[in-house]
């Protein structure tokens, strides 16, 4: 039982990775690609926490009732990676929008006729001033 | 000189947003190039100071290590650091005229600022001595560089799909990076990386060896390591010519310096994990070098001509590595230095070329020898430079390989890197016939107001070629001082 426990977090971990990454790489939309690189980043989230997490142990403060503590590095910095996921997420999501305001779509098979290398180059209309 | 370490981070760090808030005018580009060459002042006297095998060490907020961050500026650092802001010096020269026809006046503060941001971020991935910093540097110049490509997207709307295609796979890259600093944190409890490769040996080699994969993946995709080069040539192609000149002279570098990094001073024995590099470079090199070299010949444009011949000459810094000792890490190095001087000088060719005709493909190269002798010279010495012609710089770094290969009996490497060669030659006089052969349009446009300004650079950098071509104790001698400063073996 105690082993499972243990293992949970990590088999949690690798379903999350898988799915995301499927999902980033198999889906034809950009949004929904990046719904899945969101999935596959909380992935990694979800593995540093758990390496950090000692079962039964208490928060690292100085208190009489605990004697194992919980390693708070791989929070800390896990914190530093949600951030630079959310800001990513931000700009895919800004780029989608404005793939949908220059080429009217935002599904790749759609997408791929129009940026084909051997057409010659089209300005986007909506960045003109 | 413990401060320089720090500074040349920090420097274009916190300027990035008060040249952000700057008002829209000239102030904006120049003080961009005046923090860039102070930057790149800085590094080249690190470079100075760390040749002899010295190391420069910055402890953050004065925490010793392994408790604190501390910055590490060996020979190796400083020769990326070095690379880096001469690069970034070189291109805020002529940056803001280059950026004329794709960003607005009124963005171009913050355009200037993201470019500092990359600065930033590259130079922290190479003075970093701890391993998670290095990640957060890897996004920080990420997420400005895919800015950077977007904004191409006023020329060529393509800008926008090319910079989300790069921004998904660069994601997925900068995170299997950091599930493989997670799998070495668990078994040795620190991310400094002295301290690391110290506990290393007598951690669980089951968690190394998934950790170690992890890294070289997700490091693979930023060095653009074929098959995972697909965002490569159209995000060099798409982006404003100014960003694709300093990517290309960086941006993948500093990624191979990592891979460099870890396989000598953090693993060791030019090992990643449980993955032994001179088995496994080689090969892809190969791989790159061909499927490279054939893929440029196809193209009808410069810039992803460029592109993939970037992807090409990545292999043959890949077979350097891989084949590794002391010698190979130095025509490693040698290959690092010569190949951002070659592509800097073609790109910004063709900048020169995308700033007059607003395109690179090869009908603007018409009669480019008469209407730009010039932009026309650098280009048919850097693609001699390309080939390996002697007395270019390019002959110096490929025959250090070739040299290796041919001593060590590997003749499968010689014959692909000769191939490739023969393979360039092809497209290097497709760009020479369009230039030379084809009969220049009627009426060309005239030049663009400030159109000299791409002189300096291009004479500067034409100049390196042909020196470096001559003394190789600026390639190859400043590679052999980092192969001894790093101890490797030889």
């Amino acid at each position: 039982m105690n082993a499972v426990a243990t293992l949970l977090p990590y088999w949690a971990v690798a379903s999350l990775l898988v799915i995301g990454l499927y999902i980033t790489i198999a889906a034809g939309n950009l949004v929904k690609k990046l719904i899945g690189l969101g999935i596959f980043q909380v992935s990694v989230f979800v593995f540093y926490i758990a390496i950090g997490e000692t079962l039964g142990a208490g928060p690292p403060i100085l208190d009489a009732r605990f004697t194992r503590y919980v390693n708070p590095l791989p929070s800390v910095l896990i914190l530093t990676a949600i951030v630079v996921a959310v800001a990513t997420l931000a700009l895919g999501l800004a780029l989608a929008v404005r793939i949908r305001e220059a080429f009217g779509t935002v599904d790749e098979a759609e997408l791929a006729p129009l940026t084909d290398s051997t057409l010659p180059p089209s300005p986007d209309a909506g960045s003109q001033p | 000189m413990t401060t320089a370490a720090i500074l040349v981070v920090i420097l274009p760090l916190l300027t990035a947003p008060i040249v952000a808030l700057l008002p829209p005018g000239r102030l904006v580009g120049t003080a961009a190039f005046a923090i860039a060459t102070a930057t790149a002042v800085l590094a080249l006297q690190l470079l100075a100071a760390t040749l002899d095998g010295s190391v420069v060490i910055h402890q953050l907020g004065g925490w010793p290590p392994p408790f604190g961050i501390v910055y590490r500026i060996d020979a190796l650092s400083a020769v990326m650091l070095s690379i880096v802001s001469v690069a970034a010096a070189l291109v805020a020269w002529f940056q803001p005229t280059a950026i004329v026809d794709c960003v607005r006046p009124t963005d171009r503060a913050r355009f200037t600022a993201a470019f500092l941001l990359a600065l930033a971020g590259l130079n922290g991935m190479a003075a970093t001595g701890d391993l998670f910093n290095v990640f957060v540097f890897l996004e920080i110049s990420s997420l400005a560089s895919y800015i950077l490509i977007a904004m191409g997207a006023r020329q060529d709307r393509r800008a926008l799909t090319a910079a989300y295609d790069y921004l998904v796979l660069g994601a997925v890259g900068a995170t299997f990076f950091v599930i493989g600093i997670a799998f070495l944190y668990m078994v040795t409890g620190t991310l400094n990386m002295a301290d690391m490769a110290a506990r290393l040996p007598g951690a669980s080699p089951r968690a190394v060896e998934v950790g170690g994969a992890f890294l070289l993946v997700g490091l693979g995709l930023k060095v653009a390591i074929v098959p995972l080069h697909r965002w490569l040539p159209n995000a060099y192609a798409y982006a404003p010519s100014a960003v694709s000149t300093f990517l290309a002279m960086t941006a993948t570098k500093v990624a191979l310096y990592l891979v460099i990094r870890l396989g000598t001073s953090v693993f060791g024995g030019n090992h990643i994990g449980g993955i032994d590099l001179s088995q496994v470079l080689p090969a892809l090199g190969v791989a790159a070098l061909l499927f490279g070299s054939a893929a440029a010949i196809a193209e009808q444009d410069l810039t992803r001509l460029l592109a993939y011949s970037s992807v090409a000459n990545i292999g043959l810094m890949l077979i350097a590595v891989g084949l590794g000792g002391a010698d190979g890490i130095a025509a490693a190095v040698a290959n690092l230095i010569n190949h951002a001087v070659i592509k800097g000088g073609l790109f910004i060719a063709a900048a020169a070329v995308v700033q007059r005709f607003g395109h690179a493909r090869f009908d603007a190269l018409a009669g480019l020898a008469r209407t730009m002798p010039l932009v026309f010279a650098m280009l048919v010495l850097g693609g001699l430079a390309l080939i390996g012609v002697p007395l270019t710089a390019g002959f110096v770094s490929k025959f250090a390989v070739l040299e290796i290969a041919f001593r060590r009996g590997e003749i499968v490497l010689a014959i692909a890197i000769l191939l490739s060669a023969l393979l360039s030659v092809v497209y290097v006089w497709r760009v020479i016939e369009a230039g030379l052969l084809a009969p220049a349009p009627k009426a060309p446009p005239p030049p663009p107001p400030g159109h000299a300004i791409f002189q300096p650079p291009l004479l500067l950098l034409a100049l390196a070629v042909l020196w470096l071509g001559v003394d190789s104790r600026w390639s190859l001698g400043v590679g052999a001082a980092v192969a001894r400063s790093l101890g490797v073996t030889p």
